[in-house]
């Protein structure tokens, strides 16, 4: 083939060109240490690193997220731990009381070791991690309990409900026996009331037309309307005993609300435990008489929904429990109602994998009980009602007891710190469960991450074998491109004439 | 007979010095670009008769001959245009993916991901400030990388517009100078320069567009475009023009349509507009219908179960979307003003949202011949760098665009959507609306809210909170029975923004107060009412932009709203709960907000069709493709170069000039004139013999 001079040198640039591309590909791969360095390297394999690289990134957050929840919960299940030995404390003490032979000045200072437990026990339940109140639902920022006072009373007969509220601070159990018979706020009667466990009294009434008993350091509200009876040595009649209580100041899980969108008329009830808000639309005219229903529901306030769901009955089942519709001032309801549950919320939860959440905070009432204003009413009452789950009150009312030297309550409340401390060791259970699901979770994590690792690394890191050899041979390439050409154009003719 | 040496020597002395000069010319010429090499053919002369011999009579030049393989030249500006239009693509791609390379501390990807970290992080301490200023920064990083990406692009359009404005304005000057050569060839079919000239010229042209040449026995050329139109016929020249797109009617006979269509946005799609259905175009009923193709009537858009969408035609307010562009129909050079005149099936109108190249066949007629996204058209151009360039601004560029934008709509509506049920540390005392209406008695559904077909029927709730104490005074969902008709739910296909209005006016008297401004929604509490949203299953709250955490809703326009840039304590990570509480330890919305990242069945629509997957699905598959896109221009570009590099090597062997053989060339025709020297002085030394005789 014939070559043109400007062929030939051309050929020696291109060739020269090339190879020293070659060699700046080489030297750049070789000094990332990638394979991928631009989209068009690699597309398919750069959508993967993009992921991965999301996916490593939300995965240590998720690390990040599971250690966070260990230290809550490692603080709380330090907090139960104690607590648990303290109810056993408080049963030693309980017994001994409960001992007959025992002066009522002895119990007095029994009294005073088991208020110097529930001063120790309100500083636990009002636990901090980071200033936050572990034990006090969402609201981080305050006290999960304070001091308060509280009302036993030893009259079966007195209807529940008769004490509405006691105010006041008091460091002694005030022990109050009605001296006459009456109706409260309709008859004047008198009382009298003791803050020494019997030794001393002092007398008071309580006029017509009034509810509030006055008892020196704290005023105490019956409902109006109570039958009272006077105390009578035997033990019977109306006694009331003013004894040490804490309230819960958290908030709850409790209550399901449920407000509808729309022009129906129909009554509405949820049950179930529903971790947030279920909003669900009724999507065919009808009337709650006359199932079948057909209805949707969004868990996101409506931004997706899961279509077609057809109920049998007026309970529509929606995740989490239900919503019940009965006929109220009408019983008819059109396409495009909407009803939404809304739940108290109280759980603080944090992420612990994509699908996975794990909650971190205590609602303080529903381990330690005591007493709770619920939202929307203006007194406190016991909560929860069921004393064997609530040892706060108990323990209240066992103070009550051995102050005002009541036999009887004592052995009632022995009884019962027995249920209360299964109560709180199961609770103790239930945060040590969570703490092993952290960790497997943790360690699940972290091998996700490790794999997570290993295969963006397979997408992008460059073979440093094949690379090193990738940059020998391109720059021998070039080293021999070089002299070739410098050998190429210095031929001609001209030498030779 | 010598008489006929002298001649014979004379001769051979005259070719070797012509031969000396041409072969001198071609050292000369070593470097002209598109320089043939010349070399010259010899004949013998006549012979004469002499008794029984023939006798010659020396040689002559017959031509001096151009080195050129027609064959390969014609290969050459074939396969031209195909290299130019790869490179010209590879090129801009190859700083396109730039964009969206994810490095160690920046990245599209990298920022998002970051962002819903810092959303988690908020969950593990809804109350801490810190985590919030660290919300805001990340969310704005986030906000500044795509619109920052989208500015890159955007600039990238604007230097492939410029690079354009030139080439086609070469490419006329090489179609004038052809004009101009055929006319001076044909004057002088032998001057070697001249076709020097025009094949370098046809090269050139044949980079910037796709061309057919026909060489005329006259030796003129006919160019023309691969695709039909002609370039150059003779003496004349047609033009080529980049200028603005518009709207072009093409009114089948019989319709009585006057007006015009008018629209907003640019976008690289080139729409075309049928009419299938007879009726009205000023919106009033019956309204004609039309679809829409993106490929220049080859597909139109579809609906979900295939068919093709019909669209009904009407006015500024019912303006079609598709992509980032809006269209109506109105009164020619009144885009306010709605049409008067009906449409009849048939009638088409070519909607170009960008600046195009088109054919002039004279000053009055003209088509385009930019190539349409997506397929590969008749008369429109197929190879060469304008090709290339206007495929790479207006089909690859401007579909990452549309994906972008996209991109940040969803992001924004998601979140936003989730956001603005939540509520923030601190109770409203007042909130604007950050999207507007342009026509806020229009229904919302038809209005101008960039969300607007997200709108639900439902309501929503407002919780009110004394300033001072903070307690709760009160809540209700917002009714709209006092607006007919009469029904307690929000109708989006119903309500207009003043309904809206003077529903909140109704249902919260005393306690907030709502005023549109600009076409913007906003609440105000009343006597010492501070509020909160809750429950919102209409959407409204997110499509105007209430209790938001971003606002904008393309790519360019993505940023964190200004009240929680201002005071992050309103980023809202709790809910109103089942108590009408707010607490601070509520980490709900910020949770479900953070739980987006793994949503995957976000909507994304761009440029007339959807899809459905995760924001980080999504946005990969972008990047994808852009390396895909980049990739493939590229390996296009280097088999084509291939191909045209050998095609020119070839004509380079046939055509270059070699030193050695130059020199070799010359060496004989010194030789040659030598011994023609030789000759002449010997007939000379044997004249003399001759005279010495007497």
């Amino acid at each position: 083939m014939r070559i043109s001079t400007n062929q030939l040198y051309n050929m020696s640039l291109n060739h020269l060109s090339a190879a020293m591309s070659d060699l700046a590909d080489a030297t750049n791969r070789n000094s990332s240490q990638k394979r991928v360095l631009l989209p068009s390297d690699d597309p398919a394999a750069m959508a993967g690193i993009i992921n991965s690289r999301s996916f490593d990134l939300q995965t240590k957050q998720f690390i990040k997220n599971i250690k966070t929840a260990t230290s809550w919960l490692t603080l709380a299940d330090g907090v139960l731990q104690q607590t648990s030995t303290d109810i056993g404390r408080i049963k030693t003490l309980a017994e001994q009381a409960a001992t007959g032979t025992l002066t009522a000045e002895q119990r007095r200072s029994i009294g005073k070791n088991l208020r110097g437990i529930m001063d120790n026990l309100l500083n636990k339940s009002n636990t901090e991690f980071g200033g936050k109140s572990i034990f006090a639902g969402h609201k981080l920022d305050t006290n999960a309990y304070e001091k308060t006072l509280g009302v036993t009373t030893t009259d079966p007969s007195l209807p529940a409900g008769s004490i509405v509220s006691v105010k006041g601070a008091s460091e002694d159990s005030i022990d109050v026996r009605f001296t006459s018979d009456g109706k409260v706020g309709t008859d004047s009667m008198t009382y009298k009331y003791s803050s020494d466990g019997g030794k001393t009294w002092k007398t008071g009434t309580l006029a017509a037309g009034t509810t509030e008993l006055d008892l020196g350091p704290a005023t105490l509200n019956l409902k109006n309307g109570t039958p009272v009876k006077e105390f009578t040595e035997k033990g019977e009649g109306t006694r009331l005993i003013v004894r040490p209580a804490l309230e819960y100041k958290g908030d709850d899980n409790d209550e399901l609300n449920v407000i509808k969108y729309g022009s129906t008329q129909v009554n509405m009830k949820a049950d179930g435990k529903f971790s947030n808000d279920v909003l669900v639309r009724i999507d065919k005219d009808g009337n709650v008489n006359t199932p079948p229903i057909t209805y949707s529901f969004s868990l996101d306030n409506g931004n997706t929904w899961i279509h077609s769901n057809v109920s049998a009955d007026a309970r529509l089942e929606v995740p989490g429990g239900s919503l019940t519709l009965s006929s109220g001032a009408g019983a008819t309801f059109l396409k495009g109602d909407q009803f939404v549950i809304r739940p108290n919320t109280a759980d603080l939860k944090l992420d612990i994998s994509q699908s996975q959440s794990i909650r971190v905070n205590h609602i303080g009432k529903d381990i330690f009980g005591g007493v709770y204003t619920k939202p929307g009413s203006t007194d406190p009452t016991a909560a929860p009602e069921d004393k064997d789950r609530n040892l706060f009150e108990t323990l209240g009312e066992l103070i009550g007891y051995v102050e005002t030297n009541n036999l009887e309550g004592i052995g009632n409340c022995v009884e019962q710190l027995k249920k209360v401390h299964e109560h709180v060791e199961m609770k103790a259970a239930e945060i040590g469960a969570r703490m092993n699901r952290a960790s497997s979770a943790e360690k699940l994590a972290e091998v996700r991450k490790d794999n997570n690792t290993a295969l963006l690394s397979r997408l992008e890191d460059a073979d440093l074998a094949t690379l090193l050899s990738e940059l020998k041979r391109s720059k021998f390439v070039y080293e021999a491109v070089a002299r070739s050409s410098k050998m190429i154009t210095e031929m001609s003719i001209l030498n030779y004439m | 007979m010598l008489g006929n040496l002298f001649s014979i020597g004379r001769g051979a002395m005259q070719n070797a010095q012509m031969g000396l000069t041409v072969h001198g010319n071609n050292v000369a010429n070593l470097k002209t670009p598109g320089y043939r090499r010349r070399t010259i053919s010899q004949s013998e002369d006549c012979p004469i008769q002499s008794g029984k011999w023939s006798i010659g009579t020396g040689a002559s030049i017959e031509s001096i001959t151009r080195n050129l393989n027609l064959f390969l030249e014609r290969g050459v500006l074939d396969k031209s245009p195909d290299f130019s239009r790869w490179s010209a693509e590879a090129g801009n791609l190859g700083m396109v993916e730039k964009f969206f390379v994810e490095t160690k501390t920046a990245g599209i990807s990298k920022s998002m991901s970051e962002m819903w970290a810092a959303w988690q992080s908020l969950a593990n301490g809804p109350q801490l400030g810190a985590r919030r200023v660290a919300l805001v920064g990340a969310a704005q990083k986030f906000a500044s990388q795509i619109s920052s990406t989208m500015g890159d692009l955007r600039r990238q359009q604007d230097l492939i517009t410029t690079h354009l404005k030139q080439e086609v304005s070469k490419a006329n000057d090489g179609i004038k100078e052809l004009a101009e050569l055929n006319k001076r060839i044909i004057a002088n079919p032998q001057d070697n320069t001249l076709l020097d000239r025009r094949d370098i010229v046809l090269r050139g042209l044949s980079s910037m567009v796709d061309i057919k040449v026909a060489y005329e026995d006259s030796g003129q050329v006919t160019v023309s475009l691969g695709e039909g139109q002609k370039l150059v016929e003779g003496g004349k020249a047609f033009e080529l023009k980049f200028e603005n797109g518009g709207v072009r009617q093409s009114l089948i006979p019989g319709s009585s349509f006057k007006d015009d269509i008018h629209f907003s946005g640019t976008s690289g799609d080139e729409l075309v507009i049928q009419v299938v259905k007879d009726g009205n175009s000023s919106g009033a009923a019956p309204a004609a219908q039309f679809k829409i193709s993106k490929d220049g009537g080859k597909t139109w858009i579809k609906n979900p179960d295939g068919s093709d969408k019909v669209f009904d035609a009407g006015g500024q307010n019912e303006a079609v979307a598709v992509g980032d562009v809006k269209f109506w129909f109105g009164k020619k050079g009144a885009s306010a003003s709605a049409a008067t005149t009906a449409l009849k099936a048939g009638d088409r109108f070519t909607l170009t949202p960008k600046t195009e190249v088109r054919w002039y066949k004279n000053s009055s007629t003209s088509e385009s011949i930019s190539p349409v996204s997506g397929s590969e058209n008749e008369r429109r151009l197929r190879g060469g760098s304008i090709a290339g360039l206007l495929r790479a601004r207006d089909e690859k560029i401007g579909s990452y665009i549309e994906k972008l934008d996209a991109f940040a709509k969803s992001i924004a509506w998601e979140i936003n959507r989730a956001h603005s049920q939540g509520a923030g540390l601190v109770n409203h005392e007042n909130t604007i609306g950050t999207y507007g209406v342009r026509d806020s008695s229009l229904p919302l559904a038809e209005s101008n809210l960039p969300y607007a077909e997200k709108l639900a029927s439902g309501s929503f709730s407002m919780t009110f909170y004394d300033a001072t104490t903070g307690n709760k005074t009160g809540m209700a969902a917002l009714d709209f029975s006092s607006i007919p008709p009469g029904k307690e739910n929000f109708d989006p296909a119903v309500h207009s923004l003043e309904n809206v209005r003077d529903a909140i006016n109704t249902t919260f008297a005393g306690k907030a107060s709502a005023v549109i401004t600009n076409g913007k929604l906003s609440i105000k509490g009343l006597n010492n009412n501070r509020f909160q949203f809750s429950n919102d299953s209409t959407g409204l709250l997110a499509g105007l932009g209430i209790n938001t955490f971003f606002e904008g809703h393309d790519a360019a326009s993505l940023e964190i709203n200004s009240n929680i840039s201002d005071d992050p304590s309103r980023i809202a990570a709790a809910h109103v709960n089942g108590a009408g509480e707010v607490n601070k330890g509520d980490n709900s919305t910020a949770l479900t907000i953070a739980q987006l990242a793994d949503k995957d069945n976000v909507g994304f629509k761009f440029g007339g069709s959807s899809t459905e997957s995760s924001f980080n699905d999504f946005y990969s598959s972008l990047v994808a493709k852009v390396g895909s896109d980049t990739a493939d221009a590229k390996a296009n570009m280097s088999i084509s170069q291939t191909v045209l590099k050998d095609l020119v090597d070839k004509q380079e062997s046939v055509g270059g000039v070699n030193n050695d053989e130059e020199m070799n060339a010359i060496m004989r025709y010194q030789q040659s004139y030598r011994s023609a020297a030789k000759l002449i002085k010997t007939a000379n030394d044997m004249f003399d013999v001759l005279l010495s005789l007497k």
